[in-house]
């Protein structure tokens, strides 16, 4: 081979390992700055997108989550802001709202697994959208920074660059054939 | 002296028609645009809550759109004539349904349309706010996402739609910089999934 083609290769895989570079930018892995030594729930607004796969079926959807430690609204939206479906849970259980229908139950994960199909670890969310694991049940740090937790690998990311969030831009769960992925666009915490 | 009157009547009258109300406004801003660009601020109040965003709209008549929010998220909606497409750059996450099953539940849908408004709402005169003339809309069929639309107008452009869903939320969308019959590409209005993002398909 010649200089020059060395050159051109050269050139070349620079090239790709840029683009490769290009394509990882939203990819950084999040961790907690402090992790609390005593998990002191709090409340938050959020908003943002979800997508939901189950098998080869899923939903896609926006998202608007206010948490208090004993209220919760989710309402998913679309695009334009038309609530699809909402999700209320206190202290008397849950009502989901949808399709003109109301069904109650006792708590999140039965409710969604019956009218849904798949389940939203709706009391564990509530810890891993902020990048921490649920207090109070056993948790598993994997080599690659990965959490486990009650049957769910839950990954998180942040954008390249930012240092300054306290929650993660990107959280994804998989339990089983089941994967749910969250992107918050906004964070609120009074 | 009857023919008189009726002139009398007429001149009387004429002061009103020369303010075009919205709905004559609606069907003239249709007609006059077969293409249309404008740029779009959307407000949603959902439970005392209010979210902003913004970003762009592209028209073809009929029934082709891309309705692109560019803050403070990425966002992409194409109507390519047959099917809907949703592009959300950060979850690398394309959905994808026939547009007639979604018709009629989002805006771009609806303005894409030559007749939809006319055909599939009841329309009806609110009256006017500052320079706006406003007009009402409310779904004949039930299955629309939206239970009111108000759509504002001045000088035959639609300036402003307000969209109240079953739930109570209110969606404020106001158009600015908007151009009638601009040239625009057909590939804005066909879509390709990229490389390496997940498809999910409702058919």
């Amino acid at each position: 081979m010649s200089i020059r083609s060395l050159r051109q290769l050269g050139r070349a895989l620079l090239v790709t390992a840029t683009l490769l570079l290009g394509a990882c930018a939203t990819q950084q892995p999040f961790q907690p700055v402090n992790l609390p030594s005593q998990a002191v729930d709090t409340p938050f607004s959020a908003s943002g997108r979800l997508a939901v796969k189950v098998d080869d079926k899923g939903s896609y959807g926006n998202f608007e989550w206010q948490h208090a430690p004993a209220h919760d609204v989710v309402s998913i939206t679309t695009p334009v802001g038309s609530t699809v479906a909402r999700l209320t849970r206190d202290a008397d259980g849950v009502l989901l709202e949808a399709d003109g229908k109301q069904t109650r139950s006792a708590n999140v994960e039965e409710l969604t697994n019956e009218t849904l199909g798949w389940t939203l670890p709706l009391d564990n969310l509530v810890w891993w959208i902020r990048g921490l694991p649920a207090p109070n049940t056993p948790s598993e740090r994997l080599a690659d920074g990965a959490l486990q937790q009650q049957g769910w690998t839950i990954r998180f990311f942040r954008d390249e660059g930012d240092t300054a969030s306290q929650v993660p831009k990107r959280v994804e769960l998989v339990r089983d054939r089941l994967s749910i992925r969250l992107v918050t666009h906004g964070w609120q915490q009074p | 002296m009857k023919k008189l009157a009726l002139t009398l009547i007429a001149a009387a009258l004429l002061p009103l028609t020369a303010n075009a109300a919205a709905i004559a406004q609606l069907k003239a801003f249709v007609n006059g645009s077969k293409t249309l660009s404008a740029n779009f601020a959307q407000v949603v109040t959902n439970q005392g809550k209010t979210d902003n965003a913004s970003g762009t709209l592209e028209i073809s008549r009929p029934g082709k759109f891309r309705w692109s929010y560019t803050q403070p998220y990425e966002q992409l909606i194409v109507g390519d004539g047959k099917r809907l497409w949703v592009y959300d750059k950060e979850l690398a996450q394309v959905t994808t349904r026939p547009l007639d099953a979604a018709l009629g539940s989002s805006p771009a849908a609806l303005l894409a349309g030559s007749n939809a408004i006319e055909h599939d709402y009841l329309l009806r005169e609110v009256g006017r706010q500052g320079n706006i003339e406003w007009l009402a809309a409310s779904p004949k069929k039930s299955e629309n996402s939206f239970q009111a639309i108000r759509m504002g107008f001045t000088d035959n452009n639609l300036v402003a739609m307000e969209l109240t869903d079953s739930f109570g939320n209110l969606t404020k969308l106001s158009f600015s910089n908007m151009k009638k019959n601009p040239a625009i590409a057909t590939d804005h209005f066909r879509f390709v999934p990229p490389k390496g993002v997940d498809v999910m398909s409702d058919q």
